[in-house]
């Protein structure tokens, strides 16, 4: 028996019916209905019948013991209390380290005799079910049956032991026609196979790989001035092309699958400070590339979180102001335009504008004689480094690492955060995500001869330099921009160039996590979305670049870190 | 011409595994479902001369599969592949019309006894 292959099936199919159990029993939770206990019922039995046959002794006798359990409650013979709801959430959760740990190395063995103890003593009364012996039913005859029992003749398909010639094309369909199955909500009947994610990247790797051979093939093709080269060059290039597109949507992955994981959290954040919170998700479906997906899990827990600790008043705090007990929090999803917008609101007590202004001065971030001009403004510092005190330490949200983690982690993705405010009435944070990673928008720019590229991410805007913008504060570059004195930074001294002396070009204003500061470049040639390539930079190379890429001309650029250049 | 025959569960790691188990002893699986509603629709179009059978599954259990697959053919051959514990239920199947058992997890061999004895 192919053991690793079974054992990939065994943990990839696990990890799926671990969620559905999760997202069942939420359910059951809300008082839902008596089916989420048939679904979690299913889920348990399968994992039970996966782990017996893999030898998981551990898994299998967390999913036993849970699937006795809930056989009673599927009959109705046990009462569904919030104890019970409670023991099923631990009995999950002793079944996912079980799960874990035999992913992990399969011969280690997790001990489950409490949780087992613990389900046991919920299902006290006997089963009135009477077990027959197995070794009994195995050899015993079937009054029903139609068919003659056994005789010694036998089948001369079954004796052949090698699959035989014929058999293969059965394999073949067969690992066809398991896909759709694997998705394996019944609704899902469209064809679909389980890739690798490892095979995805690759694959986009390889097809980056090509764009940058295509590029290095156009201007061959150019030089040899032959029509007919000339337009197979141009026939293969499309193929690149229509290529890139699929692989990119073949990446793409249901945010549901990262929320998942969150009702979960967020019920355990809400009980753990003793506050009622209704946790709701829409827009699961919506489809983003999977490198940002892996890259929002983290951030989007940390607002959840957030949310419930501090945005959240607790029950009593939310009577006397007159607002409904439970409160509701909603993470969303929605498509607009090329981008994903995440967005988790809550009904709690808002922010206090004042008290951020107040604390931003405190911490140094803006000046006594600071005058902002709006809310958004002051919101705004939230999100810069160093503005979350460590006067509020709590378990749930960490150390003082607040908001500005996550708005540098949305930034470094390529997208925004934005925070909206009603004192009393709730708090929205929107992120604005691009669909995928491996295509950006970017400024191209030029100093001296060379090209490189600039993702727009962090662009606030692009000016004209006049010389009389210019000037110098203790032998640093200032650079007035409407009113404000911004930090300047010159391409060409970044890059060894000689710097022009009449001090003029093309600047962009970057909105960096430490602040705004310009960048100066002989010129901007235009804005295209590029096909980022990573690279491991030489030894010793200033940290000015994170990728390279190949422009539409067919000449490659390496792309500027904005974060480095600063 | 090798027999052919239809899977039928819920878990893909389940299906691979008697699929596996059946194509080495020279056997054609030549669909699979996951559910008891799909299982009676392939058998409906594939014909195969043999079903292995959950019985937990959902849209339709096993045991509703096979009196919809009996009802419709009342030569069909189908072997209930239940787990432990599923015993009352393994008899309901076989009154349901199923022809004969094997209780997960699977030994190869008693999977193979099974399946000549129901084609038998």
């Amino acid at each position: 028996m192919n053991t690793k292959r079974y054992t990939e099936l065994f943990r990839a199919e696990a990890r799926d019916r671990l969620a559905e159990m999760n997202t069942s029993l939420l359910a059951i939770e809300r008082g839902e209905g008596i089916e989420h206990v048939a679904e979690l019922f299913r889920a348990v039995h399968t994992v039970k019948g996966m782990s017996a046959a893999m030898g998981y002794s551990s898994v299998r006798d967390v999913s036993h013991a849970l699937e006795t359990l809930l056989d009673l409650m599927r009959r109705e013979a046990i009462a569904m209390t919030p104890a019970i709801i409670d023991a099923l959430f631990e009995a999950l959760d002793a079944l996912e380290s079980a799960i874990v740990a035999v992913s992990n190395d399969e011969t280690s063995t997790t001990d489950v005799t409490a949780v087992v103890a613990m389900l046991e003593s919920i299902t006290a009364e006997p089963s009135t079910q009477a077990e027959i012996d197995l070794a009994e039913m195995q050899t015993m005859e079937w009054p029903t049956m139609r068919m003659p029992t056994p005789t010694p003749a036998v089948q001369p398909a079954i004796e052949v032991p090698a699959p035989t010639p014929v058999a293969r094309p059965a394999i073949t369909q067969r690992s066809a026609v398991a896909s759709p199955a694997t998705l394996s909500h019944a609704e899902k009947t469209q064809r679909s196979v389980r890739v690798d994610a490892e095979r995805l990247d690759n694959l986009m790797n390889l097809i980056g790989e090509l764009v940058i051979a295509r590029g290095r093939l156009q201007e061959v093709a150019r030089k040899a001035a032959n029509p007919a080269l000339a337009e197979a060059v141009l026939h293969v290039g499309k193929l690149i092309g229509n290529l890139q597109t699929e692989i990119t949507t073949a990446r793409m992955v249901p945010v549901g699958q990262a929320f998942e994981r969150f009702e979960r959290m967020v019920r355990d954040t809400a009980n753990s400070l003793g506050k009622k919170v209704v946790f709701e998700i829409l827009g699961s479906d919506i489809e983003v590339d999977k490198s940002v997906l892996d890259e929002i899990g983290e951030p989007v827990m940390h607002l959840l979180r957030n949310s419930v600790d501090h945005g959240v008043e607790t029950p009593q705090e939310r009577r006397a102001a007159g607002k409904p007990v439970v409160a509701r929090l909603t993470l969303s999803a929605s498509r607009e335009r090329s981008s994903v917008v995440i967005r988790v609101s809550d009904d709690g007590r808002g922010v206090d504008v004042d008290r951020v202004l107040e604390r931003a001065r405190h911490a140094g971030l803006v000046d006594d004689g600071w005058a902002p001009v709006s809310d958004a403004e002051i919101l705004s510092l939230i999100a810069r480094p160093g503005f979350s005190t460590t006067s509020k330490v709590t378990e749930i949200s960490g150390r003082g690492v607040g908001l500005d983690v996550v708005a540098t982690k949305v930034r470094s993705l390529g997208g925004a955060m934005e925070l909206s405010t009603d004192a009393g009435a709730g708090t929205e944070i929107r992120l604005e995500l691009p669909m995928t990673l491996a295509i950006i928008h970017a400024l191209i720019a030029r100093s001296n001869d060379e090209v490189y590229a600039l993702p727009i991410t962090h662009v606030v805007e692009t000016l004209l330099v006049h010389p009389d913008m210019v000037r110098f504060e203790d032998g640093k570059e200032i650079l007035e921009v409407r009113g404000q004195s911004l930090p300047t930074v010159r391409l060409r001294e970044r890059l060894g160039h000689p710097v022009r002396q009449d001090r003029g070009g093309h600047a962009v204003v970057l909105d960096l996590a430490d602040g705004r500061i310009t960048l100066v470049v002989d010129e901007f040639m235009g804005q295209q979305e590029i096909v980022v390539k990573q690279f491991d930079a030489a030894r010793g190379m200033p940290k000015l670049f994170n990728g390279a890429t190949i422009l539409t001309n067919g000449s490659p650029a390496l792309i500027l870190d904005a974060q480095g250049i600063a | 011409m090798n027999n052919t025959v239809l899977v039928c569960d819920d878990a893909v790691f389940m299906r691979t595994m008697i699929g596996d188990i059946l194509t080495q002893a020279g056997l054609e699986v030549v669909g699979e479902a996951d559910s008891g509603l799909q299982a009676v629709e392939k058998y409906k179009t594939l014909r195969p001369d043999l079903v292995t059978m959950d019985i937990i599954m959902p849209e339709m259990g096993g045991i509703d599969a096979v009196k919809a697959i009996t009802d419709f053919d009342p030569q069909a051959r189908v072997l209930m592949c239940s787990a432990m514990g599923q015993q009352a239920l393994v008899a309901e199947a076989i009154q349901a019309g199923a022809k004969d058992f094997v209780v997960k997890p699977f030994q190869p061999s008693r999977v193979l006894e099974a399946v000549q004895r129901v084609l038998g």
